[in-house]
């Protein structure tokens, strides 16, 4: 069983890890139905999928897919055109803007996330004890 | 395949819109009718909590842009159905149908203002949880507290003056304070995260005369959103990139960034500013990720 590749998150890079459905045929990563962009007809599905569970005798896995990294790099324009003003979905999920979103972000930035998650000191357990007190809840108010 | 591309057209027409309403839990009700979100939830059920809530508004919004459109149509043709009226009478029924139309519209038009929530949800705080889902285990709890309603209101009044000018023009301003949205949570690397945004208004009323004698009045606004970010991130996955001299006080575009550790962690406290000049804004939602952003780059992995 293949794990989805795509990277998920924003300040700290993190595979989505969730089952794979799809291999992108573009970047040839493992996508999960969530992070699945763009795919080809139904029809065209069946084929695919028949053929390469034949194949491989194993998996049935669809090859004819755009992952969502993919498909916002080659949609920049379209997809600029629906966020410039930031998001107007009425949508829970829009993963489109997320990742639009933070793709320009990183670009107009020059950030660079954290894209370590396998490391150790990355998996979090639990840690005990919240912030200390400080000064932060003090008004700033100095019009 | 529900992920793609959709022009998100509301899809609810007038009369279910108004339906909508009804058939929300008494907790979303309540949410709209106090223009409040506060709790604790993951930020999946804030999501799950928050669509229909959403889906409602952006409904509302379609269909008052339909009954506007109804009402200036209807108007324009009841009015000039006047001007025929003397030539030929019996057009009377169809003015007062048009009437008819038009009244009926507007009461639908109140009652969906009525219920309005500000885009402040639908476009920054939705998107934002979105985001922090994201960056958080999925049992992680965010707590939200936001503030949807009217802003300059008596409730956050600071001062008010106005010039002593015998003559004109004459200027009074009046200051508000208005803290809007407080998120706290923990992120999947386990750094605490809080945000803390609060208004600044200046509300300029100026009542000139022009040379004429006519008198004229104004309202100028100036809005600074004030960004408190408080990120502690755990020492076992991060230390600093430079001394802690360096980290702290007025860095390039306008952050003020304390610092303060304690045995588990390293804090960061950083503020930042923007300005806007229309009083309906809704916040920029990459500027607050800049803001946590600039916390991130004074991070390396502990080695
Ligand atoms: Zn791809
Ligand atoms: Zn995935």
């Amino acid at each position: 069983m293949k794990r989805c590749q795509i990277k998920t998150g924003f300040f700290v890079l993190k595979e989505c890890g969730a089952i794979a459905t799809a291999r992108c045929r573009s970047c040839k990563k493992y996508v999960c139905e969530a992070h699945i962009a763009e795919q080809g007809k139904p029809q065209d599905d069946m084929a695919v999928l028949t053929n390469t569970t034949t194949e491989t005798g194993t998996s049935s896995l669809r090859k004819d897919v755009l992952c969502i990294e993919c498909y916002t790099k080659m949609n920049k324009e379209k997809l600029s055109e629906k966020y410039h003003k930031g998001y107007r979905s009425s949508t829970t999920n829009d993963i489109f803007w997320y990742f639009y979103m933070r793709d320009s972000f990183y670009r107009n930035h020059h950030y660079q996330p954290f894209d370590d998650y396998d490391t150790d000191s990355f998996n979090t357990t639990s840690y005990g004890s919240d912030f200390d007190d400080d000064d932060g809840s003090a008004s700033f108010y100095d019009s | 395949m529900s992920n793609k591309i959709k022009g998100d057209k509301p899809t609810a027409g007038l009369f279910k819109t108004l339906g909508m309403l009804s058939e929300l839990t008494p907790e979303q009700q309540a949410l709209i009718k106090k223009l409040r979100i506060e709790g604790t939830h993951t930020a999946e059920e804030w999501l799950e909590l928050l669509q229909e809530i959403v889906l409602y508004d952006t409904n509302n919004d379609a269909a008052r842009k339909k009954l506007t459109n109804t009402m200036t149509l209807t108007g324009i043709l009841a009015f000039i159905s006047l001007f025929i009226i003397g030539g030929f009478p019996p057009i009377l029924f169809l003015t007062l149908l048009l009437l008819l139309v038009l009244i009926v519209a507007a009461v639908l038009y109140y009652r969906l203002k009525g219920s309005d929530l500000p885009n402040l949800l639908r476009f920054y705080i939705f998107p934002l949880i979105n985001v922090l889902k994201e960056e958080s285990q999925a049992q992680a709890p965010l707590t939200i507290h936001a503030y949807l309603g009217k802003k300059v209101s008596e409730e956050f009044l600071v001062k008010e003056e106005a010039n002593s000018n015998r003559g004109y023009p004459k200027v009074r301003t009046s200051h508000y304070e208005v803290p809007f949205l407080f998120v706290d949570t923990r992120l999947s690397d386990g750094s605490l995260l809080s945000i803390e945004m609060r208004d600044l208004i200046r509300k300029r009323r100026i009542t000139k005369r022009n040379p004429r004698g006519k008198i004229k009045t104004k309202t100028k606004y100036k809005i600074k959103v004030n960004y408190e970010v408080r990120i502690g991130f755990p020492k076992k996955t991060y230390e600093l990139t430079s001394t802690q001299a360096e980290l702290v006080g007025n860095v390039a575009d306008k952050a003020k960034v304390k610092f303060k550790e304690n045995e588990k962690r390293n804090i960061l406290n950083i503020r930042k500013r923007q300005i806007y000049t229309n009083i309906s804004y809704v916040p920029d939602i990459t500027f607050l990720l800049s803001v946590i952003a600039d916390g991130y780059e004074k991070m390396r992995q502990s080695a």
